[in-house]
């Protein structure tokens, strides 16, 4: 097994920097999935978890420079590593204004995953710094527990608001409850809502767009046609833990082009960001009253 | 959708109709007294009180007056409840707190009478949120009985050199004293704490005091942590007018600008320290 | 007492306290002849620091023998010494709170001594006629004091505040120990990493630097040495904001490390921290002494001079003068070859000669820093404490002879030959606020009290000394590629 990767151009340190520091949020450990073409963070729901699952995918090469993997197997060429994705976020911090990053697969007193650093100096040499962070590596056999988690049959697909705003208005209801009702219709509209025994808010956005998928699952660019008959200003809802909408919020640093919020009514909420060269996707459970 | 076309046929049920162009110019006064959860509003014809206790000993009081409203309808006498104010100012902000220049928030805020909720909309970059907001029986208020004629003591000043000084206030000490005299020190507060005493002096004629009446040395103390929470008024404030009474009682008044220029008030008013009072001759 | 800090000069005296506080939690204050001097030491007394601020530092400055204050005087001339007293750093802090307020608004700051009511008194002369006046309680006290000699740390390093800086930040901010380890051809700091929990699920991190990045850099002694790094923050904290460089002094494992600032000749700082007394690095460690005589040496250059400076009489050479130190052929033996330098410590020959080098005896496990009370004969030799004082010996060769204690002397400010010395008031153990009932978790033994952290027996020749008879290589972690 072997990996090793170079990024040297400052802008793709940074925007990689911002993807884990998004992951990082959402889930204090996962799974990294590294492939010959592209790049995986995976969480799958488990209990620990809380019942979020993350599934985000990134074009390797829009990142890397150099970019060379063995996985475990000439018929299985992939690598799955466990990380902490705090440890991995510490050795990006230094590299925030590095001339380049390594990183390696390598095995110190244990398996690491070594970012080397080259960092401008004073000097005429560089300066360098290596963080050596320990990563387990996961077995073939337990690779299915890692798998893509399917498109769920949602009621309602919509297209979110700028995050930003979303998240003002949540850093508010977030001091009012726990939990914050999100629904969506076919018409564009979606609204925010908390409700305990001294009060109710309701934030209302308007003129959002609803995306077309395709029988393959896959997006389309046109209107949203399914429900033609009235049932579109129909709102769905699901009651999700406010604090996990909270950290999803937080991608709003890695400026996507699109975030979709699919709803299956009571059950599930799948958001789905996407930026030029990555995908993210984050299901948060419902909480029954 | 804009708050003015949005139910105006129902606005005949309320009791108050307030609205105003900036949420800012309401939130921010009230944050200059939010030292406890709840609040007891008072609104008459000539606009909104709120008031905040504790411990009877102090007592905060903000005044919008209806001017600042850009509409102001109160078709009883008057309304009052009891509300919580924490709530209210998360809704107020609800938005974000952030004071980026032209991004504000208009505000309608309506009442529907004895046992209704209080109903805020909000709305900014079209965005629009509603708030129904519990209201709770009102308690009575106190009175400090405090009379412009019985003032013995009175400065009025610039907050902004006030405003470390309270802020750096050495908590471990039970009181903060107030020394006010026509001679020297002239203004002085001092505390009494764990590593020592700590006396802060403001001359009368000092630069940032712009008025200065004091006819005898008065000597009060009051519990400094009911009087630190005032720190916040003095924040938001441009100049706080001291004045003490015969009784030792305190009143701080503090003139805050408000985004459009206009000038609103709040008051403090503080009892002084009970250990001390019995010392003295009355 | 009496001294008034001007406004521009208040900011660096804030920034001080600041930077003591986040050391040790009692200030000790001693109005010295020659300046002001401020000392803190941390409760395990693994870390000493002393602010020096010379007479030029302030409008006005009086230690003390002024003549106008008789009643003072008389006081001050009873204890035949100088006013000495340590406050809380949070009372100090108290007045100096905040730093971007007192940068605008302070104008002069003025500290007195009002022995009546037994107050240290600071009063803020602040813009617009206001005053604030903080009276605070004092408790008197014998000075507390440290001795070590950088100069005869065979390592210096003088680098930018803002290098180290950058270097430090690539820790996370939780990482308490770093290991410093050094060769001639390069520079290492790595994360010192405990042995529990898990060693392999700590993450490790090491910052590589040349030696071209640092404005001196002067190796006589391959060696590396960790310590704490919380303090070191804080005194890069310091020294950042006030635009300095920082002088490193070292020596090996064990053996203390000293950071010194030198604020243009109106203040100076001084930092010494314990080092690890085992090897901290996972690496190979290149500087080990297994041979208790034999001291490698390998310098920038080729100077394989003899190994021992100890029984050198001659005194070292100002540490204030980087002369020596430049001269980098003869690395710091250069010193012994010079009998005729200037020195600071002609006066103080005597506690030299005690001077032994780490090759001198096997490593052992107390960092060596020799606390000595002064007993009023300054000059006496360190070995000859008496009975009202008590010397600590650091490990080095001391296990061994037990009673040949180390002593190092430090000079404060240009020419000044005052010792500095730890100085521990003798039979008054409750004036210390040592935690007896916690013993170290780490290694870092108390630099001033040995071993144990109760330091109830005052007794030189107390063992604070646990013979040891571990060689340090054997104990290295087997390193890994």
């Amino acid at each position: 097994m072997r990996f090793r990767g170079r990024l040297v151009d400052v802008a793709c340190i940074q925007h990689f920097t911002r993807v884990v520091s998004t992951i990082s949020k959402l889930a204090k450990n996962y799974v990294l999935r590294i492939t010959p073409d592209k790049l995986y963070f995976i969480l799958n729901d488990s209990v620990t978890s809380g019942g979020i699952s993350i599934w985000c995918e990134m074009i390797q090469a829009n990142f890397f420079d150099e970019y060379n993997m063995d996985g475990v197997s000439a018929e299985f060429n992939e690598i799955y590593l466990d990380i902490i994705g705090e440890n991995i976020m510490r050795a990006l911090k230094s590299a925030q204004s590095a001339k380049s990053v390594k990183v390696k697969l390598t095995k110190k007193h244990t398996p690491c995953l070594t970012f080397d650093v080259q960092l401008p100096s004073l000097s005429v040499s560089s300066r360098n710094v290596v963080h050596d962070v320990p990563v387990n590596v996961i077995a073939r056999r337990l690779w299915e527990d890692y798998q893509e988690p399917p498109m769920p049959e949602f009621d309602i697909s919509i297209y979110m608001p700028p995050l930003r705003l979303l998240r003002n208005v949540i850093d508010r209801m977030k001091n009012l409850s726990s939990y914050v009702i999100l629904s969506g219709n076919g018409n564009g509209e979606m609204n925010l809502s908390v409700e305990t025994d001294m009060v109710s808010v309701t934030t209302h956005f308007r003129d959002l767009s609803n995306p077309t998928w395709n029988k393959d699952g896959e997006l389309e660019e046109s209107q949203y046609e399914i429900s033609q008959d009235g049932q579109s200003q129909n709102f769905v809802s699901a009651r999700i833990d406010i604090k996990k909408f909270s950290n999803f919020l937080i991608g709003q640093q890695m400026n996507p082009s699109k975030v979709i919020c699919n709803i299956v009514h009571n059950k599930v909420i799948h958001f789905f960001l996407i930026q030029d060269d990555l995908s993210l996707q984050y299901f948060i459970p419902v909480i029954s009253l | 959708m804009s708050l003015s076309t949005q139910q105006g046929d129902e606005d005949g049920q309320y009791v108050l109709i307030a609205k105003l162009d900036n949420a800012r110019n309401m939130s921010n006064i009230l944050k200059a007294i939010h030292f406890k959860e709840m609040a007891t509003v008072f609104a008459t014809a000539n606009g909104i009180k709120v008031t905040v206790e504790d411990s009877k000993c102090i007592q905060a009081n903000s005044f919008l007056q209806a001017g600042i409203f850009q509409e102001f309808i109160l078709r009883e006498e008057s309304a009052t409840f009891k509300i919580d104010i924490t709530v209210l100012l998360e809704c107020l902000n609800i938005f974000g707190s952030s004071t980026l220049p032209g991004a504000t928030t208009a505000l309608k805020m309506c009442y529907g009478g004895y046992g209704s909720p209080l109903i805020l909309w909000l709305e900014e970059g079209g965005v629009l949120t509603d708030c129904t907001i519990k209201t709770l029986e009102p308690d009575e208020v106190l009175d400090f009985n405090f009379s412009s004629t019985n003032v013995i003591n009175k400065i009025i000043m610039k907050s902004e050199c006030l405003k470390e000084a309270f802020s750096e206030l050495d908590m471990t000490s039970e009181v903060l004293e107030i020394l006010m005299s026509p001679d020297k020190p002239y203004l002085r507060l001092s505390t009494f704490g764990n590593a020592g005493s700590t006396h802060a002096d403001y001359p009368k004629d000092s630069d940032m005091v712009e008025s200065f009446q004091c006819t005898q040395t008065q000597t009060n103390r009051y519990k400094l942590s009911l009087l630190k929470p005032s720190v916040k008024a003095l924040t938001l404030s441009n100049k706080i007018s001291i004045r003490t009474d015969c009784r030792g009682f305190l009143s701080l008044q503090y003139m805050i600008r408000n985004d459009d220029g206009q000038i609103c008030f709040v008051e403090y008013y503080c009892s002084p320290d009970e250990e001390l009072d019995e010392n003295d001759d009355r | 007492m009496k001294c008034i800090i001007p406004g521009n000069n208040v900011r660096v005296f804030g920034k001080a306290i600041h930077c003591l506080s986040k050391i040790g939690e009692d200030l000790y204050i001693e109005p010295l002849e020659n300046g002001l001097a401020l000392r803190t030491v941390n409760t395990s007394r693994s870390a000493y620091a002393c602010f020096m601020f010379a007479p030029t530092f302030f409008y006005h400055y009086d230690d003390g023998k002024c003549q106008n204050d008789t009643q003072q005087q008389e006081k001050e001339n009873e204890d035949d010494g100088k006013f000495k007293c340590k406050i809380t750093m949070k009372s100090c802090l108290s007045v100096f709170k905040s730093l971007p307020t007192i940068e605008k608004t302070v104008e002069k700051c003025k500290i007195k001594l009002n022995f009546t009511d037994a107050r240290l008194v600071f009063t803020l002369l602040c813009k617009h006629g206001i005053t604030k006046t903080y009276n605070l309680t004092f408790q008197e006290t014998e000075s507390l004091q440290a001795v070590f000699a950088k100069d005869l740390c065979p390592n210096k390093i003088v680098a930018q505040s803002k290098l180290l800086c950058d270097a430090v930040g690539n820790f996370q901010t939780s990482q308490e120990e770093v290991t410093l380890i050094v060769s001639p051809e390069k520079v290492c700091l790595k994360n010192y990493v405990d042995d529990e929990p898990d060693p392999n699920k700590v993450m490790h991190t090491e910052m590589s630097l040349l030696p071209e990045e640092f404005d001196d850099y002067t190796i006589g002694l391959d060696t590396e040495v960790t310590f704490c790094l919380k303090e070191l923050r804080a005194i890069l904290t310091f020294a950042d904001a006030c635009y300095q460089h920082v002088s490193i002094f070292f020596e090996t494992i064990g053996k203390p490390i000293v950071f010194a600032l030198d604020g243009e000749s109106v203040f100076e700082a001084s930092f010494v921290l314990a080092t690890l007394a085992e090897p901290g690095s996972t690496q190979n460690t290149t500087q080990v002494q297994p041979a208790p005589t034999a001291r490698r040496t390998v310098s920038k250059t080729e100077s394989q001079k003899k190994t021992t400076v100890a029984s050198k009489k001659t005194p070292a050479h100002e540490s204030r003068s980087c002369d020596g130190w430049n001269d980098r052929h003869n690395g710091f033996n250069n010193t012994s070859n010079q009998p005729d330098r200037p020195s600071a410590f002609s006066e103080r020959n005597s506690p030299r000669q005690n001077l032994k080098m780490a090759g001198d005896a096997g490593p052992s496990r107390m960092p060596d820093i020799v606390a000595r009370i002064p007993d009023g004969r300054e000059d006496d030799d360190c070995s000859n404490a008496s009975s009202e004082s008590f010397t600590f010996q650091g490990k080095i060769g001391i296990q061994t002879s037990g009673n040949k204690p180390e002593c190092f002397n430090v000079q404060i400010g240009e020419g000044d030959t005052s010792t500095v010395d730890i100085h521990i008031p003798s039979g008054d153990e409750d004036e210390f606020d040592f935690i007896p009932s916690t013993p170290p978790t780490k290694k870092f033994k108390s630099m001033f009290f040995g071993s144990s952290q109760s330091q109830t027996n005052s007794s030189q020749n107390e063992t604070m000394v646990k013979p040891t008879t571990v060689l340090a290589e054997d104990t290295d972690e087997d390193d890994s590629d």
